[in-house]
């Protein structure tokens, strides 16, 4: 808990931080996730010494909270995540890839096959989750991660008069500190989970996380419930973590005294409404998060130049829709779901949900046909992770206080090399990547492929005010035979 | 990897000339060993230029095949089929121009063509983003990125 007074003016001066523990780097990073990672990774490749870098969060893992994420919406050590094998995120170069690694590691051709292959003769390669874990911790220690990390959570930044950024910041002990910097980088991610209003309104006042729950939580015992004793499930919600989630509901069903069924309810649009009419399918299939062309390509060109908030912002969200990745196991998996009536898609939006007289929650769905109404014995969301950047205390502090704003799509604004332009009052610069800075000029921030590419604006934005040397061809391939070796950089 | 039209002609123009060049006058002058290197390479040199420029005649339709693709993207399989079918084309132009490998056309043609396409091929699939860091960022364009030119009011 930050217990110190925060200054009621923008600019700070040496009195504002009398009393708090200081320290000073040239570069501090705060949230120490994996939009940290990517960027002190580039930074340490290009040869800035540990000691001008800093990185401020709570675990010394970079890739705990995405290990959890991922862990609770079904995805483990050895499954797949939806990535592309060149979106290598311990590796910004992207070469050799995951399935070159993974041939290597396994000493078989089929990963190198899979990526010649795809997505005409086979499915996109996907790296295992945990190779991606290994790759992050080799990565870590390899460029000292621990050395730069400070355990704490950072809850304002403000510019100081001599021009350079001070985070206000709780320590491991919860005590508070300043730390100031040249350049503050916030890669804060998601700022909670995005529970709609009925469901939280029935978590608040019948049942904390029983039959209620976020795709993103622990939910073991759903499944477990489910699987013994069958019953009904709701899942709420169109993207990868619905999709997981309704994968291992189905794949849960058994010999229980009731058969298992999933309600599935999409929010409606009419694509949606048109095909599951059609096929009685509401998935939108979709390899990765955004169309290959968003990653570099043509469409990551258009929406780098348009020049209109509200266009770029629409664009944005078409391209990056919820949708499900192709895979003909799962597609077939729910054929025969539905089929059975095990499965049962629903266009509609849930308008309330409250205890029934069975003890189970009834969840009312507003249809184009009248109110749905169906007793669940656990309902799942599945809609996503808290998109306001105000649920951040330092972002609500940031745009409280004119030092930042927001773009059209309601995410930070940053410009072309991820500054945020309202906190540039002195030399200081303050940058920010990751989740937080959607509806920008590049389209899947919070990607692997889009972390990097973040980082390597940023870093070349540094280039240019002489904070590192730029990466070019002879730099890059000596860092690169660095990374090979496992040198430090 | 997606490439816009841009990226597409620098990278062939790149490629062509600094990895498929050499790599096809290499590859002929040694299938053609104990001739003399000028007489070996000359016309295998020949033959990768023409490849060059008439590839890059090629990325427009490339282009537009990969934008008519849901996913607007280019597969490394295409990339690899574009190198044969390339190659029929390029050998009737050749000889159009009166090009005869040196007296030995087909071997020639071979030796140069396909060393210069595999290696142009085999690149691009991975050392390429060494190389320019920025590459596979930036839909393959070679020169500059996009956050560098100045157009967005940086």
């Amino acid at each position: 808990m930050f217990t110190h007074e925060l200054p009621d003016h923008v600019v700070c001066d040496e009195s504002d931080l009398r009393g708090l523990r200081s320290e000073r780097v040239e570069l501090l990073a705060v949230g120490g996730g994996l939009a940290c990672f990517s960027l002190i990774d580039l930074l340490r490749v290009c040869g800035v010494p540990t000691s001008a870098l800093a990185v401020l969060g709570r675990s010394v893992d970079p890739a705990e909270n995405f290990r959890r994420l991922a862990l609770h919406s079904g995805i483990g050590p050895n499954d797949r995540l939806r990535s592309d094998s060149a979106a290598r995120v311990d590796n910004v170069w992207g070469f050799p890839g995951y399935a070159l690694s993974e041939a290597r590691s396994r000493r078989r051709l089929r990963p190198l096959g899979t990526v010649l292959g795809e997505p005409l003769i086979s499915e996109y390669y996907t790296p295992r989750a945990g190779a991606v874990y290994a790759g992050i911790a080799r990565e870590a220690a390899r460029i000292g991660w621990a050395r730069m990390h400070r355990r704490g959570l950072a809850h304002a930044v403000r510019p100081h008069v001599d021009g350079d950024l001070v985070v206000f910041a709780a320590d491991a002990d919860g005590d508070p500190v300043a730390l100031r910097a040249r350049y503050v980088h916030l890669g804060l991610g998601h700022a909670g989970l995005g529970l709609s209003a009925p469901l939280r309104d029935y978590r608040e006042h019948v049942d904390a996380s029983e039959r209620v729950v976020h795709g993103y939580e622990a939910h073991e015992h759903v499944y477990r419930r489910l699987r013994t004793r069958g019953g009904t499930a709701v899942v709420t919600g169109a993207g990868i973590t619905a999709a997981r989630v309704v994968e291992r509901l189905l794949s849960e069903r058994g010999p229980g005294p009731e058969p298992l069924r999933v309600v599935h309810v999409v929010r409606p649009n009419p694509t949606r409404r048109a095909a599951v009419a059609t096929a009685g399918d509401p998935w939108r299939r979709q390899a990765f998060s955004f169309p290959k062309s968003a990653a570099g390509g043509p469409l990551a060109w258009r929406i780098a130049t348009c020049t209109q908030p509200a266009e770029r912002a629409a664009l944005l969200a078409a391209a990056g829709a919820a949708s499900a990745p192709v895979r003909r196991e799962w597609s077939s998996q729910l054929a025969d779901a539905r089929q059975e009536g095990s499965y049962r898609p629903v266009v509609g939006t849930v308008t309330t949900t409250d205890p029934s007289a069975d003890g189970r929650a009834r969840v009312r769905i507003a249809t184009d046909g009248g109110i749905f109404e169906v007793c669940a014995d656990a309902v799942i969301e599945c809609t996503g992770l808290h998109p306001d950047p105000r649920s951040h205390p330092l972002i609500d502090d940031l745009l409280t206080t004119g030092l930042a704003r927001t773009n059209a799509s309601g995410r930070l604004a940053v410009d072309e090399s991820f500054e945020v332009r309202e906190a540039r009052l002195g030399a200081g610069r303050l940058y920010a990547t990751g989740a937080l800075t959607a509806g920008n000029a590049l389209g899947p921030v919070d990607s692997f492929w889009g972390l990097q590419a973040a980082a390597v604006r940023v870093v070349d934005d540094l280039a240019r005010l002489g904070f590192t040397e730029r990466l070019g061809v002879r730099r890059s391939t000596r860092a690169w035979l660095r990374w090979v070796l496992g040198n430090p950089p | 990897m997606t490439l816009t039209l841009r990226g597409r002609l620098e990278t062939r123009l790149l490629l062509g000339m600094f990895i498929g060049l050499p790599c096809g006058v290499c590859v002929a002058c040694a299938w053609r060993w104990g001739t003399e290197p000028a007489k070996a390479a000359s016309p295998a040199c020949f033959a990768v230029l023409v490849m060059i420029v008439l590839g890059l005649c090629w990325e427009p339709v490339y282009h537009a095949i990969s934008t008519a693709r849901p996913d607007q993207d280019w597969p490394a399989l295409f990339a690899l089929c574009a190198i044969a079918i390339e190659a029929v084309p390029l050998w009737f132009v050749l000889h159009g121009l009166g090009w005869n490998g040196g007296g030995e056309p087909l071997g020639c043609f071979l030796a140069s063509v396909g060393a210069a396409g595999a290696a142009m091929w085999l690149v691009a699939q991975g050392p390429l983003r060494v190389l320019l860091l920025r590459w596979r960022l930036t839909g393959g364009q070679c020169i500059g990125c996009w956050w560098d030119t100045g157009r967005h009011g940086k």
